[in-house]
Order: structure tokens, then C-alpha cells, then sequence
């Protein structure tokens, strides 16, 4: 972001930056930066805060109007005091596809409260993302033979579609709550597990790959799982 | 809440050992007051229309996106929060927000088209395509520009 502003300042255009990475705007120095104390994802804080995403809104731009010495970099206060929304309560099962058909509902009820979804990078549909899943790690299908690139988006479906489940009726869950769910408790997190397991044997060059971009760095360490 | 210390550690590393881009000089553009401006976002989320071309591996050009498109997220990196976004578009792209700011006056308006690249790209292969929305950005009489990292 930071050297997009530059390129975008030199092409005549001003810019204002809200920064994550305090250290990355002091190196390279873009125009105007407001630098945000909040979790990587989150650049205007917590999602249905609407009043919190103002006013970062308005300390940014805000910056538009500065008239002392250039560049500038500014703090964002961090006034906001840590909570955790209601517990996730939704059953969980060692079998996935069992599994799914609880969190089905709760994601269907999602997506018609919200008239929206981030599933769909796979193309397929939910049912059809779990079961390609399943197949993946059945030994009895052959562990089909499906692209590294596809399967990345598969395992971001299958994420999406438990997130979406977990955050249907409860407000004001953490990224760690969700997390901790997910990997800890879902047979979802762990046949993502399983399948980088996998990946990281396999001879398919695609497949090794796409290994780094299906569990997150802090879960690996977590869960202590090979690298 | 979050500083570089309490970034888990793996990322942490790669964050602090980045090699970032150096510029020797900094430019300013000035413009009218922020009651005049019309602002447009440029994100590095990886987010898209669906049905849009998806980002790859080291894609670093980018997709155009406005208010009211059906969004996904196809960003390479997972070592971020994404359920922030499926909960809320504002978190990531304030384009709600920004609508509040022109019915208060706040800013003069929002232009009708806003940007997103990958951000796990080497921000100097963006040059060229930084220059691409650029001119769309001044065809668009946008005078000002929100950039929001993910």
C-alpha cells in the first residue's frame, strides 16, 4: 500500500494510507499514513462497528487536509478494550460429512440473513466443496487427482462456509475465537490438516505448492504441525 | 491491539524481514478541502466481483470493484483474519462509511469505481498497473485516494 501511494502521489494523485505494519510506512515513507494498532484483516477494525470504522475513516482522511511537515505518520489511538462474542456452541462431529449437516443449516441461515456469501472461489457448491474434501483424503476414491490451484480454493470454501456457519446469530466473535473452533474442534479443520499433511508428501508439484496457503502461520505453530 | 510483537511469530519474521521499497523522494499532491474531495479505495485484499478473473500466485495487477458488487476474496496469503470481511465489507473496504461521509459533508463524494490488488505481490511489479488506475482515477475525477492494506 505504501508504495502504491507513492506511484499514485507521482502520478498525481493524493493518497492517504491506513497502515497495519507500523515499520513498513516508517521504511517507505508514502505522503500520508494513519497507522492502525488492529489485527491483520481488520484495517478498519471490528466488522459491525460502524461507528469505530468512522471515526478510523475520518482520523484517515482527515490527513487530506494536513498542512505541516511531510510525510506524516500518525497513531491511531487504541482505546478499544478486548471482548469475545457469545461462545460457539454448534455441534461438531468426528466424521465431516456428518458434521456438515449441521453446519449446512447454520450457514444457510447465514447467507439469507446477510443476502451474501464469500464461498464461491471453487465454483462448486457446498455440499460439493465437502465432498471434495472427503474424496481428497479417501484412500478408497484415490485420492483424487484435483489441480493444487483448485484444491487451494476448496480449502478457503471450506473455511469460508464454517466461519459463515459459526458467525450465523452471534455478533462480535475474535478472529481467535473463530480459530480456535475451527482447528481445535471441527472435523473441517482437521481434514484441512490432514490434507497439507498430504500435500507436504506429495510428488505433485502443484499440490506442494499450495502447501503454505491452507493452515495459517500462528495455527501451524499451535497445533505444532511440520513445516 | 495488534503491534508487531504480537503477531505470531512466523509471520512476524517475514513481516520484519521484508524488503521494502526505498524512495528517495516523496511526493504531495494537493487538492481542495475534504468537503470537496471525491474519494476512491484502492485495497490490497485480493477481493473481486464474483465471477471476476481470480488473483494467482504473484499476481500484481488488479481488479476493478464498486459498492455494489457481489465480492470474493482470492488473496494467496492466509496469514491474516478473513472473517472479519465475511461478516462485514466495511472492515476491509469502508464502503458504507464512506457513503455516511457524503450524506453528513463530510467529503464531497465517492467515486463509483474502486481497485484492488494482491497485496503478497513485490509492489514494484504494480508500477505499471499503479499507472493504469491512475488515469482511470483522474477520468474519474477522483482527487483522492483511501489506501487500506489487509
Amino acid at each position: 500500500m505504501c508504495t502504491l501511494a507513492h506511484y499514485l502521489e507521482n502520478a498525481g494523485i493524493a493518497t492517504v494510507v491506513i497502515s497495519l505494519i507500523r515499520l513498513h510506512s516508517e521504511k517507505i515513507r508514502p505522503p500520508r499514513t494513519l497507522f492502525v494498532p488492529f489485527e491483520l484483516g481488520r484495517p478498519m477494525g471490528d466488522p459491525g462497528d460502524a461507528a469505530g470504522q468512522r471515526d478510523v475513516l475520518i482520523h484517515a482522511l482527515s490527513l487530506l487536509d494536513h498542512c505541516g511537515p511531510m510525510p506524516v505518520l500518525k497513531d491511531y489511538p487504541d482505546m478499544r478494550a478486548a471482548s469475545e462474542g457469545a461462545p460457539i456452541d454448534l455441534p461438531v462431529d468426528a466424521n465431516l460429512q456428518r458434521e456438515f449437516a449441521v453446519i449446512e443449516t447454520a450457514y444457510n441461515q447465514f447467507v439469507a440473513e446477510h443476502g451474501c456469501t464469500t464461498l464461491g472461489n471453487s465454483g462448486v457448491t457446498p455440499r460439493e466443496v465437502v465432498a471434495a474434501v472427503g474424496g481428497l483424503l479417501s484412500v478408497d476414491t484415490g485420492r483424487k487427482r484435483i489441480p493444487g490451484k483448485q484444491v487451494r480454493f476448496i480449502v478457503d470454501d471450506l473455511k469460508s462456509l464454517y466461519f459463515e456457519a459459526a458467525c450465523q446469530g452471534r455478533d462480535a466473535l475474535t478472529s481467535a475465537q473463530l480459530g480456535d473452533w475451527f482447528w481445535r474442534k471441527t472435523a473441517a479443520g482437521q481434514a484441512i490438516v490432514d490434507l497439507r499433511s498430504d500435500f507436504q508428501q506429495s510428488d505433485d508439484k502443484g499440490r506442494q505448492k499450495i502447501v503454505n496457503f491452507m493452515v495459517p502461520g500462528g495455527w501451524i505453530d499451535n497445533l505444532g504441525l511440520k513445516t | 491491539m495488534t503491534h508487531l510483537q504480537d503477531i505470531p511469530p512466523r509471520t512476524r519474521a517475514s513481516i520484519e524481514n521484508l524488503d521494502c521499497p526505498l524512495f528517495e523522494t516523496t511526493s504531495f499532491v494537493t487538492g481542495p478541502a475534504l468537503g470537496q474531495r471525491s474519494v476512491a479505495i484502492v485495497s490490497s485484499a485480493g477481493i473481486h466481483a464474483r465471477g471476476d478473473k481470480k488473483f494467482a500466485l504473484s499476481s500484481s495487477d488488479f481488479r476493478k470493484i464498486s459498492a455494489t458488487d457481489d465480492m470474493l476474496m482470492s488473496h494467496i496469503s492466509v496469514n491474516y483474519d478473513r472473517t472479519g470481511f465475511l461478516q462485514d465489507i466495511n472492515t476491509i473496504l469502508p464502503v458504507d462509511r464512506l457513503a455516511e461521509l457524503v450524506s453528513d459533508g463530510v467529503i464531497g463524494s465517492v467515486a463509483q469505481d474502486h481497485y484492488s490488488f494482491m497485496g503478497a505481490t513485490d509492489p514494484t511489479d504494480m508500477a505499471p498497473y499503479a499507472a493504469q488506475v491512475a488515469g482511470m482515477l483522474k477520468a474519474d475525477q477522483v482527487d483522492a485516494v483511501l489506501l487500506v492494506p489487509v
